[in-house]
């Protein structure tokens, strides 16, 4: 690990982060730009194209080849990784990052524009450059790529008192929960002596548990504290309705799916979910921090869903029901996450495995969601703001396409046949349930069961919300405006979230959660 | 006297953290509940330099390098943040922030009331002297626009 490998490990890695390297020097071009040259139109084609150009770049790329950097000293001393999940996790980012572009064509006024388009397309690098990270350094700093510009994005749209009050919540608790975060990564680097995750998953795993101080235990729980702030996951999810109500759509959109991707991404590298090639992995994925990781994930999945779907009956603003929808749904994933180790462990790489229905939920839920807040940003104006349920009435009558569509997401939240959110819990359920008996044998079924029960609670508010649309009349019809970019941000939505469904979209997203998930290349412990 | 051993570092930075975290649950004034925060983070900071010297590497000091330099964004921004919310309610209290919660809930009143602040001391007024030069109106664009 001299300096000789490091400079290796530089010049071969770096150009890796290229793409993000040009998104951020858009985002500089565009921040400085705007003060130059008001108006979006020009600013949002070019990061539109960028963002384009690198999705297809991305795909014409294709996953690196398995196996391909197994092995190497410089694994251990990169910053970066470039593995199968960099690669999945970039792909999200930069299409997700299209649709938030688009989607946020016409909802930001446009004095503004510009700005916050500067700050979304950092946040979007900082995703992307979160699934690369491979050091704690890297990781700390992709994360909060996300959250600076999040404080700006959520009261730059607006200037009420709402808005203000949301982006104070929302910096004042994220800073809190980094703190939190920050807190797991200095006893991390303590117990492992270097910032390297490849290095601290590795001398993590040749450590006997018996031999390993306290702190690993103190060090789980700092971490999942921090990064369940991330993904809302209850306890830590106190924030999420009252900021996603004061945020405008579009920031309430962003904060439902980039944080939430990025901390689960953050979850599977530091707990080692996924490990790089080069480390063996001897005690098997997610066991680097002992055994009671699973279990711990499995109350939280538990709890949250709950939280959840409990609250979210109650209410009568739609961002806020969102929230909690998102809550819950944070909830399902976290049901994969704790099934992933011991389905692992059986060996079962055939059949179910939990990290890649993470991965293909955390894609289904990111179109769904976001395509229903698209559909409520495209019919508000402001003159008939769509805030609470009841503000859709009607809608079947004045929007019957749109209403088709939202129909379609929310069928796909409650999780009905031939939509992408059924097949991302079928996955979950199926993963949960095919956890082979052991010690914990009936923790996973009951889990399992409750999830269903959830997710039959869900349908409860997803249903009303089909119900107000179709069977009552508004005494003020939706209005609604022309914007192609947001109808298109809805279109995409909804194309993923039925293309998803289906045999050819659905086999190459799970094919490519599978190799992202490192099921193929690692080996199975027998 | 024995010299610091790790043990003494690490438990004054667990002790600042501890500190912080009280002081963020507690205060209700903005800033200083942000400053609480930054104590967080430097109780981190005294870890992770404590564990560079323990382990022989610089990384623990690098790290601490890049949270210095991420806090300091943190607190440019928070100081536009707060300025924007105290140019709004002309207080710094975080509970006159309430507008945001569940529908059927009664907001939070405060039972003991902060006592109002004392009036400042009134500034040395000066006799002007000469004549008093033209002055122009400021635009209400400029100050209603942050």
């Amino acid at each position: 690990m001299g300096t000789e490998s490091l400079s290796r490990a530089l010049v071969e890695f770096f150009p890796h982060l290229l793409p993000e390297g040009i998104l951020v020097a858009i985002a500089c071009v565009v921040f400085l730009g705007a003060t130059t040259r008001a108006g979006r139109n020009l600013w949002y084609l070019l990061s539109l194209g960028a963002l384009a150009t690198g999705v297809l770049l991305i795909i014409a790329q294709g996953p690196p080849l398995s196996g391909s950097n197994s092995n190497r000293p410089e694994t251990f001393a990169s910053p970066v990784l470039f593995d199968n999940l960099t690669w999945f996790i970039r792909l999200l980012a930069f299409g997700g990052g299209l649709v938030f572009v688009l989607f946020s064509w016409s909802e930001v006024p446009e004095k503004q524009a510009a700005d916050f388009l500067g700050c979304m397309l950092v946040t979007i690098a900082g995703l992307s450059m979160c699934g690369s990270a491979n050091d704690l350094i890297g990781l700390f700093l992709s994360l909060e790529m996300i959250s600076i510009p999040t404080y700006v994005l959520l009261y730059l749209p607006r200037y009420d008192e709402a808005s203000q009050e949301a982006s104070m919540k929302y910096f004042l608790l994220s800073i809190f929960s980094s703190a939190f975060l920050l807190f797991g990564f200095s006893y991390l680097y303590g117990l492992a002596g270097t910032t390297n995750l490849s290095g601290i998953l590795h001398a993590l795993d040749t450590t006997d548990v018996r031999d390993r101080p306290a702190l690993a235990s103190v060090v789980l729980i700092m971490v999942v504290a921090g990064l369940g702030f991330k993904i809302t996951a209850a306890p830590f999810h106190f924030y999420a309705p009252d900021v996603y109500q004061g945020a405008p759509t579009v920031g309430a959109a962003l904060l439902a799916f980039i944080p939430k991707a990025a901390g689960f991404v953050a979850l599977l590298r530091v707990l080692g979910f996924v490990f790089p090639a080069a480390v063996s992995a001897r005690a098997g994925i997610g066991m680097a921090f002992g055994d009671q990781t699973p279990i711990l994930l499995c109350f939280l999945a538990a709890v949250t869903m709950f939280v959840g779907n409990l609250l979210a009956l109650w209410q009568d603003n739609l961002k806020r029901l969102f929230a909690y929808s998102s809550i819950a749904h944070a909830g399902y994933m976290l049901i994969a996450l704790a099934a992933a180790p011991l389905l692992r462990q059986a060996g079962r790489n055939e059949g179910a495995d939990g990290i890649e229905a993470l991965l293909y939920y955390l894609v289904a839920y990111g179109a769904m969601t976001v395509g229903a807040f698209a559909v409520i940003s495209y019919l508000s104006t402001p003159e008939r703001p769509i805030e609470t349920v009841d503000d859709l009435a009607g809608l079947s009558r004045s929007h019957p396409g749109v209403a088709l569509l939202m129909v379609l997401f929310l069928f796909s939240l409650i999780g009905i046949p031939l939509t992408a959110g059924f097949t991302g819990k079928f996955l979950i359920f199926f993963g949960a349930l095919a956890v082979p008996g052991g010690e914990r044998a009936t923790l996973f079924p009951i889990l399992a069961v409750l999830g269903m029960i959830n997710a039959a609670i869900g349908a409860w508010y997803y249903l009303r919300l089909v119900a107000v649309m179709y069977l009552r009349t508004s005494v003020r019809p939706v209005e609604g405006k022309w914007c192609p970019a947001g109808l298109a941000a809805v279109g995409i939505c909804a194309l993923l979230t039925l293309g998803l469904s289906l045999p050819p979209g659905a086999d190459w997203l799970v094919q490519a959660a599978r190799k992202a998930s490192g099921a193929t290349t690692a080996a199975a412990p027998k | 006297m024995s010299p610091l051993t790790l043990h003494d570092y690490l438990a004054v930075g667990a002790i600042l953290f501890g500190l912080g975290m009280v002081g963020f649950l507690a205060r209700r004034n903005l800033i200083i509940m942000f400053l609480s925060a930054e104590m967080m983070l430097q109780g981190v900071a005294l870890n992770l330099t404590a564990f560079a010297r323990y382990r022989g590497n610089l990384q623990g000091q690098a790290f601490v390098l890049f949270l210095l330099t991420v806090a300091a964004c943190e607190a440019a921004i928070a100081l536009a943040l707060i300025l924007m919310l105290f140019r709004r309610n002309r207080s710094l209290d975080v509970s006159l922030w309430q507008e945001l919660r569940e529908d059927d809930q009664p907001p939070n009143l405060d039972e003991e009331p902060l006592p109002p602040a004392p009036e400042p001391e009134p500034l040395p007024q000066l006799t002007p002297a000469g004549h008093e030069p033209v002055h122009a109106e400021p635009s209400h664009e400029e100050a209603s626009h942050v």
